[in-house]
């Protein structure tokens, strides 16, 4: 057995920069424009690196500063900027995990052509699982931190060769460094510790060698003196409760973080634990990835017993804590673990190719080994870009433009000095965003952004406005929700604009809505009704008798003002939705969710003329021409067209949110 | 070679750990659910649709629930689903609304594992990625003819 490794030819280095290229290219393809709901803090973490501040627990400082580089760069919003992050160091994962896979496939399990194909194979496989490109194109911690990963143990191996203390230096500092994007990377040191005892035990004779771990590790770790530094800007309540300005709050927002999640089930959940992890392994490699993995696994042992070591002690950790998390998108948390599962199946594959190369030459004789090597080296590689196709439509987050859309006709809408209240927390930054990055409407004010514990007096002789419910069953929870008593328990909560449905969004978060809260109620009924385009729609007991629709000519992007007349035969809870072409606006209650409140507090609305009176947005993403615009009770086929609208695009997307934006 | 050999022997046994883990769990696994997957994951299939759940949160618009899977466990803080997207884990808490489809109200010993169950709710402001439940609807099993 080989005891060195060779370093990567130029070829190689040629190979990973060209994976690196295609997997960027794919990302950048279906990157996220802008803000998104597909992570729960990925507005926050697209806005924390531009104002240099602090993030969620653990802090991220390293994600922090790399992504402020990218927002220093002259396209796009602050936030597309660093979505493209993710891409630039998910891409450079990739090629780092060729890399890594060259240096570790056995020269003498096959030959050079069949080991690149392998790791070629195992890096795009990797590159478009469905998990990690969906982190690859929007603002996480995630994409960045699988390149942390890849460039430890890319240092590692290098000081595996040179065992120069230098190059552990810079193995320790890159270690230090990966913390900053995610803590969990701490669970790796076991498994470093074990390859370096493996590896070269005199080593830890040598004094220089501990002073080059020690201060390399030391040195990247320090950049968790950027907590306390930045303690003082945090505005998050729950984040406050812990605020990392004393040596117990700095354990409390790092290792001490979401206690609740940690080892969360009981150990007679174990078993079930493992096949939940094992699903999503067979969902992320399918049932090939998954057995090329297991061969590989004894094939590393066999053929690089130390460096099986190293990856299965890092994976085995990693895999048993996680397992036994709690979080909400557990998925996400798997990625180091399917990054090393992807080094299993490099080593799986190459076995695989090896005996068919063998077969071949066998059956076809010695002539035909050469043929087969190249051929099967090609098969691998096309079979690796299998999963492009078959996840692209659900990575593809390109058309993902309604946070922004909503936002944009929300800054337009509201009035001078009114106070709009959102979610508090990581939740808020959908709204923060605009006015920490851009300065958008400093009049306006956002109660949860400035003041942590927000009071009914700083509310006080200015319009109110919300895009979370405050009341009832849809109002945002949990420890650090806005107060109960913010505004009066009757107030009224009058939708005005209604965006688009956000895909990924949960609870409030796919109901993007902003509400005028009122004391009194809003005119509902009216006696007579002289709509512009006449209906007389039946849905049963309920007549849609017109509508006003204006503008008939709209940008796209903007918002359509729409007022529909209904008689109401009785109180009925019809859904109504809005579609243009075979594009959903909106989906809502017939009454804006207030007409059982006003039936019975206001006036009666049986046999009476009900109006709604709502704004709504035409998404970006709709191509100029002419559209239908109908309404209809979602998925019936008994919708009727009220209007023939023309969309026009003057107005790039990015340059109208920027220009919106105050930029 | 001596040294090699020692530690692929011990690296042997913790594959075979790894392995008879994964096998041991797989095992407990079919004997709950069968050859099956819809332990983990829900598959509507292509007939079934969106169930519909009678009255959005609050009345505001989107009818839709947040989730729809079938009860993995329950446990005072709350229920893991398998959806189709994977187990999702939802906290419940003292305002949780735990209903059958014609509105009865239900507690989480009434919930059974296999009940299929529409979810709203909100990600909980402060506790990261925790969504708390609102409201849990027990839907009523599909009929046959339409798996």
């Amino acid at each position: 057995m080989d005891r060195r490794l060779s370093p990567p030819s130029r070829l190689d280095y040629l190979l990973a920069g060209l994976l690196s290229l295609i997997a960027f290219l794919v990302y950048r393809a279906t990157l996220t424009p802008s803000l998104s709901y597909l992570s729960p803090d990925g507005n926050e973490l697209a806005t924390v690196p531009y104002v240099l501040g602090l993030a969620h627990s653990p802090g991220y400082p390293l994600y922090t500063w790399l992504g402020k580089l990218f927002t220093l760069l002259p396209f796009g919003d602050v936030a597309h900027r660093v979505n493209l992050m993710s891409a630039v160091l998910g891409a450079l994962a990739v090629g780092g995990l060729y890399l890594l896979l060259v240096q570790l496939l056995h020269p003498r399990a096959a030959a050079p052509a069949l080991r690149r194909a392998a790791a070629t194979a195992a890096a795009l496989a990797f590159a478009f699982t469905p998990t990690y490109w969906s982190q690859a194109v929007i603002a996480e911690v995630y994409a960045p931190n699988m390149a942390m990963i890849a460039l430890t143990l890319l240092a590692l191996l290098r000081w595996e060769r040179t065992r120069r203390d230098r190059d552990f230096f810079l193995f320790a500092l890159l270690f230090g460094l990966s913390l900053g994007t995610h803590l969990s990377d701490l669970g790796f040191a076991p498994a470093f510790a074990l390859f370096v005892l493996l590896t070269a035990p005199r080593a830890l004779k040598r004094p220089t060698w501990w002073l080059a771990g020690l201060a390399g590790f030391g040195l990247g770790a320090a950049q968790f003196l950027w907590l306390p530094l930045k303690a003082g800007t945090l505005v998050d309540r729950m984040m406050l409760a812990r605020a990392p300005s004393t040596l117990v709050g700095i354990y409390k927002y790092t290792l001490g973080a979401f206690p609740q999640f940690k080892f969360a089930f009981p150990l007679s959940a174990l078993p079930d634990r493992v096949v939940v992890y094992l699903d999503l392994l067979l969902h992320e490699f399918s049932l090939l990835g998954v057995l090329l993995g297991v061969i590989g696994l004894g094939a590393l042992l066999l053929r690089r017993p130390r460096h099986y070591y190293l990856l299965v002690g890092m994976y085995l950790v990693h895999v048993w804590f996680f397992i036994q998390y709690r979080a909400f998108d557990l998925e996400v948390f798997f990625l180091p673990a399917h990054f090393l599962w992807a080094v299993f199946v490099a080593f799986g594959l190459l076995e695989a190719l090896a005996g068919l190369e063998a077969l071949a030459a066998l059956a076809l004789g010695a002539r035909a080994r050469r043929p087969a090597r190249y051929t099967l080296a090609l098969a691998a590689c096309l079979l690796a870009l299998l999963p492009l196709p078959l996840n692209w439509s659900q990575a593809d987050r390109s058309q993902d433009v309604a946070v922004n859309d909503f936002y944009a006709n929300v800054w337009a809408l509201l009035p001078p000095q009114s106070a709009l209240l959102t979610q508090g927390g990581v939740f808020g930054y959908d709204a923060f965003y605009w006015q920490l990055v851009y300065g958008t409407r400093s009049d306006v004010l956002l109660p949860a952004l400035p003041i942590s514990n927000p009071s009914p007096a700083d509310l006080q002789r200015r319009p109110l406005f919300t895009t979370t419910a405050l009341q009832g069953r849809g109002r945002a929870r949990g420890p650090g929700a806005l107060p109960q008593d913010l505004v009066p328990a009757d107030a009224w909560q009058v939708p005005v604009l209604l965006g688009n449905p956000a895909s990924e969004g949960f609870g409030a978060r796919n109901r993007l809505v902003l509400f005028e809260i009122r004391q009194d109620p809003p005119q509902m009924v009216v006696d007579q009704a002289q709509p512009q385009i006449i209906i007389g729609a039946e849905y049963g007991p309920v007549t849609l008798l017109g509508a006003d629709v204006e503008p008939l000519q709209v940008e796209s992007g903007s918002a359509l003002h729409m007022r529909l007349y209904w008689r109401l035969q009785s109180l009925e809870r019809l859904q109504v939705e809005t579609r243009l072409g075979d594009q959903t606006l909106e989906v809502h209650e017939l009454g804006l969710g207030l007409l059982a409140r006003y039936d019975a507090q206001v006036e009666p609305v049986r046999g009476q003329i009900v109006v709604e009176d709502y704004w709504v947005v035409v998404p970006s993403t709709v191509s100029p021409g002419n559209w239908d615009l109908t309404i209809g009770p979602p998925n019936s086929p008994i919708a009727v067209t009220l209007a023939r609208l023309q969309v026009v695009d003057e107005e790039e997307a990015m340059q109208r949110w920027l220009r919106i934006a105050g930029k | 070679m001596a040294e090699n050999r020692w530690q692929i022997a011990v690296g042997a046994l913790v594959l075979l750990g790894m392995l008879l883990a994964a096998t041991f769990s797989l095992g407990v696994y079919v004997g709950r659910h069968g050859l099956s997957r819809e332990g983990l994951r829900y598959q509507p299939g292509p007939q079934a649709g969106q169930p519909q759940v009678p009255g959005g949160p609050g009345g505001a618009p989107g009818p839709r629930p947040d989730l729809i899977g079938r009860l993995r466990g329950a446990s005072p803080q709350g229920l893991e689903l398998a959806t189709q997207q994977g187990p999702r884990f939802v906290a419940l808490n003292e305002d949780t609304k735990l209903e059958s489809m014609q509105g009865d109200p239900l507690t989480v010993e009434d919930l059974k594992p296999g009940d299929l169950l529409a979810v709203f709710g909100e990600f909980s402001v402060g506790d990261g990625r925790e969504l708390l439940a609102t409201r849990v609807v027990r839907l009523p099993e599909r009929p046959p003819d339409r798996p």
